[in-house]
Formats: C-alpha cells, structure tokens, sequence
C-alpha cells in the first residue's frame, strides 16, 4: 500500500477507535436509533391504536325541539345505529362509542352553551326550528374541543342521513325512480398506484427527513469531540508532533465522524424498517390492514441507492460541521457555533415533506435540500439518474471543499494555538468582554445566520403588509437593529465594525462613478447570462418592484435607492466584509461577501449580477478604507435602475445591452476605484501627521 | 545536533480600540545544540521560551530565520522532515485518555513509518526504561500525574529521536516521578543523545544542564555553561544568576 494511504489508513483506525470508546457518540450511534427512534414509533403507534379503538368514548349531546315536523327521537335511533358497526360476513356487531342523548325543554343560549361544554356537561347542542317550510337544525361546538367537534361530526352525518330519508321518501310518494332521480350520474373511484407505491409515497415523506436527523445527530458529536475537544484535551499539539501533513489529519478525523453518520443512517433505516415490517406483517395477521399488501422487495433497489447518498451526505456533513467547529476552543463554544448550522441543515433537510420541491437541476446542487428530495423521489421510484449523479458529484464537490478549507485551517498557527479569539461575544458574561476589541468569527458566525433568518421571515412578513414602505422599516430593523443591539452589548466599537472613517469628498464623487459602471456591468452581465441560459428573472420579483416603482419617484428613492444603500451596506460591507478583511486574505474576504450579497437576493440571475456588485462594493471599501464610497456606489445603481425603469423607453433600456456600454462599466468602474484609492491614500497621511 | 540561526517570530496583537500592534516574541535567537548535551533554557513567563521551543520543534515556522537539524548521518535536515528527528513534549501536549500508553506507542511508531514488530521491540525497551511495566496497559485516563508524564515522555522516544526538547516536564510532579525523568534524561545524555530543556526550577536546571540559555522579551540573555555563568556574575548558585541577569534588568527596564 502507498505509504501516503498507510498513514490515512492509520490515522483513521486511531479516530474511530478513540470515538468507539466515546460512550456519549456510542449513545448517539447505535443506542439512538436502534433502541430510541424505533420506541417512539412503536408508542406513538400504540397511542394511536389505543385512541382509535377508544371504545369507551360516550359522547353527550343535548337537543332542544321546537320543530312540529323533526322527530327527535329519530335522530336519536340514528346516532345510536352509527355508533354500531356491523360485520356483514359474520352479522357480528362492534360498539364504537356511546351517545348520550337528552332532549331539553329549554332552549340554551350561546354563552351558556359555550361555559357547559368547557364544564364538559355535553359535547355538543342541537337546537331545531322549522323556518317556513324547512326544517332547521343548529349545531353548537367548539371547534378547539376534541370531543366536542367528534360529536357534532356524528351529529351532522346523523341530519344528513335523515334528510336522505326525507328526500327519498318525497321522490317515492311523487312517483319517481329514486335511483335515476336521486343518483343521476353515478362515480367510482379506481386507484391505480400499487400498495408499494402508496407505501413508498408515505416513506417517502418521512424518511428522507429521518435520515438527515439522524446522521446530524450522530456527526455532531465526533465533529466537535474530534476537532475543539481534541483542542480542549490537549492532544492536539501532540497529534501536530506527527510527520504528516496537516491534510492527512482532517481527511481521517472528517472520514471518522462520516463513518459515525453511515453508522447511524443504516442502523436508523434497518431498525425503523423492522418496525414498520412488523407492524403490517401484526396487522396482516389481525386482519387490519383490508388487503394492503406490501412487497418490502420493491425497495430494494431504493435503498441501495440512498445508501451511496448517505455516505456523501455524512461526508458532507462532517466535513461543514469541522469547518465550523474547528475555529472553537473548547467543546461548550463548538456547541454554540453548531445551532444555527444545524437550524439551516434540518430546515433544508424538510425538504421531502413539501410535494412542491421537485428534483431539477438547481435544487440538484442545494445541500441536504437535494439529498432529502433525492432519497423522497426513489422511494416513490420516480428517480431520476441523471439527477442522481449530479446530486451525488454537487455533494462530493462541497465536501472536497469543505475539506480543503479545513486543510488550510490545520495549517494556521492562529488556529491551533491562537488565544480563542473566536468566541462568541454574546456567550461571554458582559463584565468579562473588553471594550473595543474588533468582530470575532465565532460572533460573524452567530450574527449572519440570525439577522437572514429574521430577515427572510420578519422582513418578508413586513414588506408583504406594508409594501414600499415596507422595505426601509425592515431593512433598519433587521439589517441595521439587531446587529447594532449585539455590538452595543458586546461592546464594539461601532466606528470601526462599520468602517465609518473618514473620506474625502472625491472619494465620493469616486463612489458614484463606481456605481455607474457596475450598473453597466451588472446590466450586460444579466442580459449575457438570460441569453445563454434561457433562464429569466423571478417574475414575482419583477411584478413587486414594477409595483414599487410606479409609485412617487421621491418616495421610491428613499425606499428602494437610499434604505439599501445603507442598510445592505452597513450589514454586508460593514460588518461583513470589515470583519474579514482583518482576517482573511483580502481576495478571500471579497469573494465570501459577494457570495453571500448575491445569495440574499434570492434570485439565479441576480445571484451572479449583484455578486459582481457585492465585488466592486467590496473593492471601494477596501481601497477607500470608508463605507461611504459604497454607500454612495449602491445608491447610484439602484437610482439609475428606478430612472430607466421609470422613464426610458424598452428601446433605450435595450441598448445599454450593447457590449461597448460593458467596456465603458469596466473603465468607470477602474477610474472609480483609482480615485477612492488615491484620495484615500491622502486622508491616511494627513491622519498620521495629525496623529504624530 | 540541532542549529537555531536568526530565529524570529512576529505576533499580532489587538489593543484597546481595535488597534493592532506587531511585535516579536522571538527576536533574532541563534544557538546551538551540541550531540551529548544538555542545554537549558531559562527565562521568565512570557519571554518567549514556548514559541522557540515550538519552532525548534517544527511546530511552528519562523517568520525570519531557520532550524536546522544534523543527523547522525551528517545529512542536514530543514522544514517539515524535522519532527522526524525530534522527540517534543510540551505541558500542552497530552495524551489520548481512552487509550492505553502501549495502544499510544503502537499508533505514533506507525504513523512514523515503523514495522509493527520493529515496535513492539522498541515499546518493550520504553517500558523497561521508564519502569512503566505496571500502568503500560491501562487507559491513560486511569493513570496519576506522575505515570501520565512517563507516558508522554514514551511517545516522544518510539521513534528514537536524536534531540529532545522538553518543555517543562517536571511540572507539578512529585519528588520521585521528576528524579525519574532528571535520571531518565541524564542517561539519554550519555547515549549521545541532544536534549533542550525548558524549566522553572533552578536547581533541576543546576544539575542537569551542561549550558544555559537564558531569554528575556524574546532575546538571549545569556548562552554559557553554569560554572562561568556563576563566576561572571559572582553568584552562588543558578536561582542567584536568573536574578541577577533577568530581574535586575527588569526593574532597570522598569526606572528608565
């Protein structure tokens, strides 16, 4: 064996032997899914049996008569032969609940109604009058009541089959055929899906999603334990003694915690299928089930392909947990860093419960979210191969990623014996946090995943309520509030978090011409891309903003120009991007912040468009050592877009499509960035002379 | 023999007011390292002596300057290849609690590249060595201070290393366990075997090392042998000379 997979190979039997005798991920791996998932489900089903053969359940329900036509005591017989079940095999009879039926003599009113079905007196009351010649049945409930909605169920299947009665009984005495009169057209249903594929839909919905759970579950701990743990034990200096490059080490410990996550994943899968096997094969044998009959075989092939998903799944998994847990300190801040990773993984990992969300080319490159509707449309075979690879090569390529991020994390001094710089600061007791010390990763970690989530849920909720106006009011309340709340707490310097320094008038003047020509740019670019892929801007959005520019051109400045321009610069260029600079290499700390800019916009074309913007922007804060520049720079692209759209003809629009307009972008863009650079150089002189 | 030539490593740090500050922890440090000798190496808390240490040992990289091994061969051995001739231990470096000291050795001479009898053979010296016959076998967890510092010390030598660098061994050991590591390394020494010896106790440093080096701030202070390190400051013993050579500059430091 090549001695470079001799030392892997070593490296990796030493992990999983030091986490096989971890007997907290022992709990995680096996005793987890083989002992705890598989009892839920079986007391969840007993539960549910037991509720279902309920037959104790006596349901009181109390009518008040004043009709001179309805019989009472009919409805009464009804209610009570409904609640009897008849065996037309053996004539055997089952009771499936009791009814309790009085009839008053005094009509109850609403309230009191109300306060004696909380009192649980009744469940339900019945209040019949004859309007001209109809009769008139009134059911009071509450629809928050069980018991109550049950009974008033029976009550109206009891009405309905009397009124049938009734009708039947009126087309006979005039005469008439009942069947031709009173069934016309006759329907039946004929189902055509097999009893595999009816059980495979159901699995479908819920397996996929277990399957993400319990490999998370199971990943967690080993990615901590063997990453910030090992940090906290100090056996990671010992482990750095080794000849061996630091990639050799990330390899085995991420192919450890994957290993866990198989492990579990096929334990889980084996033990909730046994359950789910004796479950028929009881109910077969009980007679339950009224011929579903299920060929396990069929999944056969369905589970071989989840199994090679599985893996690059937990792969996946390990290796973001590591990328994440690596830059912690202990395992309690690992654990801190992990919970809103593992918020977005479950939440995509749902993916296979909505029937919407079909495996396409684009959800086939989404983490986890592909994995789930992947492993959903298998069992429903409905799989597509090619889907498939894609899935599994898009999973394979994040993971390598992943693992080359951790490669170059194993190399960093700061890393492995820096002085835990990364904590979170809102996890540190306020007493004990420094004033003015600069943004940490771990806090970058915490804030971004937070002020999105609130974003894409709070700030959509308010931009659909209140619309134009909508948009500054989430905007500085989310992008703006909250992180200005968590540095006040955690004792930032708010100047320097959002690089409000100075700059020279030209500088700004740099900003706007920077502006001009991303727009240019970002213009030919979508219009390129639209072209080549076919593929257009989200109508919706186009429809939301078409709507918001028909408004007061003032107002639509402030609110669509001038809130981004600000609110999206403070979060993105501020704390963003000012935080990485200092960390990262600037190249690296432009290119994650235009990522993440390009995804807020939620849309393919724009995720390419303003990512380039999120660059440029980016570019001016780094050279203008200012966020002003990029303010003013955002400012004047969105200004330029509300004009165009509002006033200039599809013609004039059209031909900024012309790539000469693209050269003139990219000379703006340069002359721009030369000029914020140079006046910035003059600034920092006159600042130091200021400061000697 | 083990060569340090201009070592220099330069830390950021953060200040008040977000404001960084560059500064050297390690400034301009060359000293050599004789084969059969032992050399301590002395100086205060935050002097630098634990990222020289780890920069000797490969551990860390220099921002300027170079380590360089001699082999026993005469080869000249630099960057990465280095850890192959070194045994380092460290107070921060530890051992893997859910394993025993004999499953430790076995894994480490196999990552070096040993055959699994070749091993077996040099963990039953070790064990002889460091009489840790009785506790080889149990998981490192279960193990006293004194039997986990042994263990530690068996990972470093699996390899049979031509230098040791230890940093601190004896460090909240009692009388026995550190006089069993002080013989262990004297009789290293007379193998032939080249040991640095990081310590805060003067009189371990008295009896075991042939040279001293003292840092302060990142610089050496002093590089000569005990005895003419007593006569050039007219001290009794080794705690008199720290004294003299690192406090007294410190408190002139201090006034000017």
């Amino acid at each position: 064996m090549n001695n470079k997979w001799k030392i892997i190979k070593t490296l990796f039997l030493k992990e999983v032997c030091d986490v096989l005798r971890d007997k907290k991920a022992i709990m995680m791996m096996v005793f987890v899914p083989v002992i705890v998932y598989p009892l839920i489900m079986v007391v969840s089903m007993a539960i549910a049996s037991m509720v279902d053969g309920n037959n104790d359940r006596v349901y009181d329900i109390v009518v008040y008569n004043e009709s001179s036509r309805f019989d009472a005591e009919n409805l009464e017989n009804v209610l009570k032969e409904n609640a009897v079940e008849k065996n037309e095999e053996d004539g055997s009879e089952e009771q499936l609940y009791s009814i309790n039926y009085e009839i008053s003599d005094k009509k109850i009113s609403e309230e009191e109604c109300k306060n004696k079905i909380d009192d649980k007196e009744f469940d339900a009351y019945i209040e019949i009058t004859d309007i001209d010649e109809k009769m008139d049945v009134k059911a009071f409930y509450m629809e928050s009541v069980n018991e109550s909605s049950d009974a008033m169920d029976k009550v109206r299947k009891a009405v309905d089959s009397i009124s049938d009665d009734i009708v039947q009984k009126n087309v006979e005495n005039a005469g008439l055929d009942t069947n031709s009169f009173l069934n016309p057209i006759s329907f039946e249903k004929s189902g055509l899906s097999s009893d595999e594929q009816m059980a495979g839909m159901l699995m479908g919905m819920i397996l996929p999603m277990m399957i993400i759970l319990s490999i998370l579950i199971s990943v967690m701990h080993p990615s901590i334990d063997l990453t910030a743990g090992e940090k906290e034990r100090g056996t990671l200096e010992t482990l750095l003694m080794l000849p061996v490059s630091g990639k050799y080490i990330v390899l085995s410990k991420t192919l450890t915690a994957a290993m866990c996550g198989v492990v579990t994943a096929i334990l889980n899968i084996l033990s909730m299928s046994a359950v789910f096997i004796i479950f028929i094969e009881q109910s077969k044998i009980a007679g339950m089930m009224g011929g579903f009959n299920i060929e396990f075989s069929s999944f056969i092939s369905a589970m071989l392909i989840t199994f090679p998903v599985i893996i690059v799944t937990a792969l996946f998994m390990s290796a973001i947990f590591m990328c994440f847990t690596c830059f912690a300190k202990s395992y309690k801040e690992a654990n801190s860093y992990m919970s809103p990773v593992m918020i977005v993984l479950m939440f995509l990992g749902y993916g296979s419960m909505s029937p919407t969300v079909e495996l396409n080319q684009y959800i086939a490159i989404v983490p986890v979210l592909n994995v789930s509707v992947l492993i959903r449309d298998a069992l429903n075979f409905k799989l597509d191969y090619s889907m498939f690879l894609l899935v599994l090569c898009s999973m394979v390529l994040y993971s390598v990623l992943a693992i080359l991020f951790l490669s170059k994390a194993y190399n960093s001094e700061n890393l492995l014996f820096g002085d835990g710089k990364n904590a979170i600061s809102l996890f540190e007791k306020r007493s004990n946090i420094k004033k003015g010390m600069p943004v940490t990763i771990g806090d970058l970690c915490f804030i971004f995943p937070v002020v999105i989530l609130i974003y894409f849920l709070l700030g959509a909720l308010i931009q659909a309520k209140y619309e134009l106006v909508g948009m500054p009011l989430s905007q500085f309340l989310i992008l703006v509030g909250i992180p200005v709340a968590f540095f006040v707490y955690a004792k930032k310097d708010l100047k320097k978090v959002y690089s409000f320094n100075k700059c020279s008038p030209l500088s700004l003047v740099g900003g706007v011409l920077t502006g001009i020509g991303g727009f240019l740019i970002a213009s030919i670019l979508g219009d390129a891309i639209m072209k080549v892929t076919g593929i257009t801007v989200n109508e919706r959005l186009v429809d939301t903003f078409m709507k918001f520019y028909s408004q007061n051109v003032i107002l639509v400045t402030v609110c669509v120009a001038l809130t981004p321009a600000i609110a999206e610069e403070m979060f993105f260029r501020g704390v963003l991007f000012s935080a990485l600079k200092d960390k990262l290499k600037p190249v690296y700390s432009v290119l994650i912040v235009s990522v993440l800019f390009g995804l807020f916009h939620m849309d393919l074309i724009k995720f390419f468009t303003t990512g380039a913007l999120g660059a440029i922007l980016c570019l001016l804060t780094y050279y203008g050592g200012s966020i002003f520049p990029s303010m003013f720079a955002h400012f004047t692209i969105n200004f330029v877009s509300i004009i165009l759209t509002k006033y200039a003809t599809e013609q004039m629009a059209q031909s900024l499509n012309n790539p000469v307009f693209g050269i003139v972008g990219v000379a703006a863009v340069a002359v721009g960035l030369f000029i914020v650079k140079n006046s910035n150089k003059k600034i920092v002189e006159v600042v130091s002379a200021a400061e000697t | 023999m083990i060569r340090a030539k201009n070592l220099v490593k330069t830390f950021t740090k953060t200040v008040q007011k977000n404001r960084k500050i560059e500064f050297n922890a390690v400034d301009d440090i060359s000293f050599e390292a004789e084969k059969g000798e032992i050399v301590g190496l002395l100086g205060p808390n935050g002097a630098g002596k634990t990222t020289l240490l780890r920069m000797l040992a490969g551990l860390m990289a220099p921002t300027e300057g170079e380590v360089s091994v001699i082999a026993g061969d005469g080869e000249t051995v630099r960057g990465e290849n280095l850890k192959r001739h070194i045994g380092y231990l460290s107070a921060n470096t530890k051992l893997y609690g859910r394993f025993s000291a004999r499953e430790i050795l076995k894994f480490y001479g196999r990552v070096y590249g040993m055959e699994d009898e070749a091993i077996d053979r040099r963990t039953e010296e070790i064990i002889n060595v460091l009489g840790m016959e009785k506790f080889a076998d149990n998981r490192i967890d279960k193990l006293s201070t004194g039997q986990m510092q042994r263990a530690s010390i068996s990972r470093c030598l699996i390899h049979d290393p031509e230098i040791y660098i230890f940093d601190e061994p004896t460090l909240g050991l009692d009388i026995l366990s550190s006089s069993a590591i002080i013989d262990f390394m004297k009789a290293e020494k007379e193998k032939g075997k080249t040991v640095i010896y990081s310590t805060h106790y003067m009189e371990e440093a008295e009896y075991l090392c042939d040279r001293i080096v003292m840092i302060n701030e990142g610089k050496i202070v002093c590089n000569d042998s005990f005895d003419n390190l007593k006569k050039d400051t007219g001290s009794q013993n080794l705690r008199e000379v720290f004294r003299k050579l690192i406090e007294n500059k410190m408190e002139s430091a201090a006034n000017e």
